[in-house]
């Protein structure tokens, strides 16, 4: 069996480096955790499949937390605002359950590394690897939430799905949350107090977006609130094809710019400190 | 084919990490008070004494080296450098060939899951083409002795059960190159007798090993070269008799 020659040395200041080498490097590595070794897929499917064995519903006690959680809002939300049950319900649905979709991923990689650094420390494995097991649990946890989602929206608006629009938003966000994700994992990992403060954070951020009140419900000047939130646009570009609504085509441009954004900041990351993580975790 | 191992000078120094070095909020408020001038204090030297100072080793094929010195002489962090899980602060590591590690804490189990899906991740971390796993599995299964047990989930198995599941699957694939910390595992006396027949059998099908250990006869029977590391440094090498006498006679 032939090998390739390893080299390591001293690691070269990202600065020294060009861009390519580090994009390539980090594409590399990317595929390595899902298409070579097959294992972030399968430990995360394990692990959900566990959850099944210990309790009697496994997730489908978290779908059904959320549902209580949204019966209860709705119920005392939609007569606070006066807004009919039947646009209310599935407005806060499809926007809660993609809210949590982005805090599980994000709050879960903020310990990854923290939780899984004997892996390092003992294997040479890729730490990518072990950010997408995090990554495909919560991918998979959120799928059981997809039928309740498209019941409601079937029960109390008919199908109203703009299919090609939701897929493409749906990649969107998804790949955005990913490296988003990815870049606060590494941070969260070198910087304890992350992980702490996180929680507190995504409190406050979900009373600041347009999940629980209606974007219509802002007018005038401030509606530059919105303009400015992208992570609400990023929301809303699943969301609105979710409820057939509109998304405006500036929210698609904002949403594209985000992700470069967080895919070029956490191949910075990741490359500069993925020989790091080990002493850090 | 060829497999070599070379280090040339590797020097390794950890980074100094207080606690308030992993706060983040700790970090702007020094930030802060720097650019206001209220910081006076000059940033601390980096006092961490270097693990590794200066290692050169060149080990070419059917090289079985021991590494024997004190605690924290580097012995395990140089394992670690040549895995590359660590990289080095200066110097040059280079390496060809497939390197297994039977580090101290071993291989990494899952307690929430059951043996065989243990099994089934082992092999995607060892990455084991799809084709073989079937197949690596009864193997696995049937060296550890666990085929009654093995669809448990891993919180029901002994200590002993679990250091067997994990040595059978670490030491499931041929290495070229092997990395082996201190003894290997637990288990009652005849898997000890069984382990140690297989780590032999792995040892000499694997073409490089290296090996820390403070067993001594373990290294008679098993390495043909000895390097005493001392501070850091490639202290002595030589053939086992002669370093094993010297050593034994220096404590």
């Amino acid at each position: 069996m032939s090998s390739e020659v390893q080299i390591y040395t001293p690691e070269k200041s990202l600065k020294l480096r060009g861009m390519l080498s580090v994009l390539k490097e980090f594409f590399g590595d990317l595929a390595d955790a899902y298409f070579t070794s097959g294992y972030s897929v399968l430990s995360a499917y394990y692990e959900i499949k566990s959850r099944y064995e210990t309790s009697v519903l496994g997730p489908l006690w978290m779908v059904l937390s959320n549902i209580i959680f949204i019966s209860v809002i709705s119920l005392i939300y939609s007569s606070a605002f006066g807004i009919q049950l039947s646009d209310y319900v599935p407005f806060l649905t499809a926007g809660y359950l993609l809210w949590m979709l982005m805090v599980n991923i994000i709050q879960d990689g903020s310990v990854t590394f923290i939780w899984y650094g004997h892996l390092l420390k003992n294997n040479k494995i890729s730490p990518l690897v072990i950010y997408s097991r995090l990554f495909s649990r919560a991918v998979i946890i959120f799928a059981h939430n997809i039928p309740v989602i498209f019941l409601i929206v079937l029960y109390y608006k008919g199908f109203v799905f703009n299919i090609p629009e939701l897929l493409f938003g749906l990649t969107l966000f998804v790949t955005c949350t990913f490296f988003m994700g990815l870049a606060i994992s590494i941070m969260a990992c070198r910087f304890r107090d992350i992980a702490f403060v996180l929680p507190s954070i995504f409190q406050v951020l979900i009373l600041m977006m347009p999940i629980l009140w209606k974007p219509e419900m802002i007018t005038g000047r401030k509606t530059i609130l919105l303009e400015v939130n992208v992570i609400y646009q990023l929301l809303e570009i699943v969301r609105a094809p979710i409820l057939g609504g509109f998304v405006p085509l500036h929210y698609y441009i904002n949403c594209l710019a985000l992700l470069v954004v967080s895919f070029l900041l956490s191949a910075y990351l990741y490359v500069g400190s993925k020989n790091k993580l080990v002493l850090w975790s | 084919m060829s497999f070599y191992v070379k280090l040339e000078d590797v020097h390794l120094r950890f980074k100094d990490m207080k606690s308030t070095d992993l706060s983040l909020r700790r970090l702007a408020v020094g930030q802060l008070m720097t650019w206001f001038g209220k910081n006076k204090a000059e940033p601390a030297e980096d006092k961490m004494p270097e693990v590794l100072r200066g290692i050169n080793l060149e080990l070419r094929d059917g090289v079985k080296l021991g590494l024997i010195g004190g605690n924290g002489t580097g012995k395990s962090t140089l394992l670690r450098v040549i895995a590359g899980i660590y990289r080095p602060t200066a110097g040059r590591v280079e390496v060809q060939g497939r390197v297994t590690t039977l580090l101290n804490s071993g291989f990494v189990l899952d307690p929430q899951l059951t043996g065989i899906e243990n099994i089934r991740l082992g092999c995607a971390l060892l990455k084991i083409p799809n084709n073989q796993v079937t197949s690596k599995i009864e193997e696995i299964v049937e060296f550890s002795e666990l085929e009654n047990s093995i669809h448990q989930h891993l919180e029901h198995f002994s200590d002993g059960m679990r250091s067997r599941l994990g040595f059978a699957i670490a030491t499931s694939v041929q290495p070229e190159i092997l990395l082996i910390d201190e003894a290997i595992g637990t288990g009652d006396k005849f898997f000890i007798e069984k382990a140690t027949a297989r780590i032999t059998q792995l040892i000499e099908n694997s073409s490089i090993l290296v090996m820390a250990s403070h067993n001594e006869s373990i290294m008679r029977r098993i390495c043909n070269k000895v390097a005493l590391i001392r501070d850091g440094k490639v202290a002595d090498l030589g053939d086992v008799d002669e370093m094993l006498g010297n050593y034994t006679e220096a404590a």
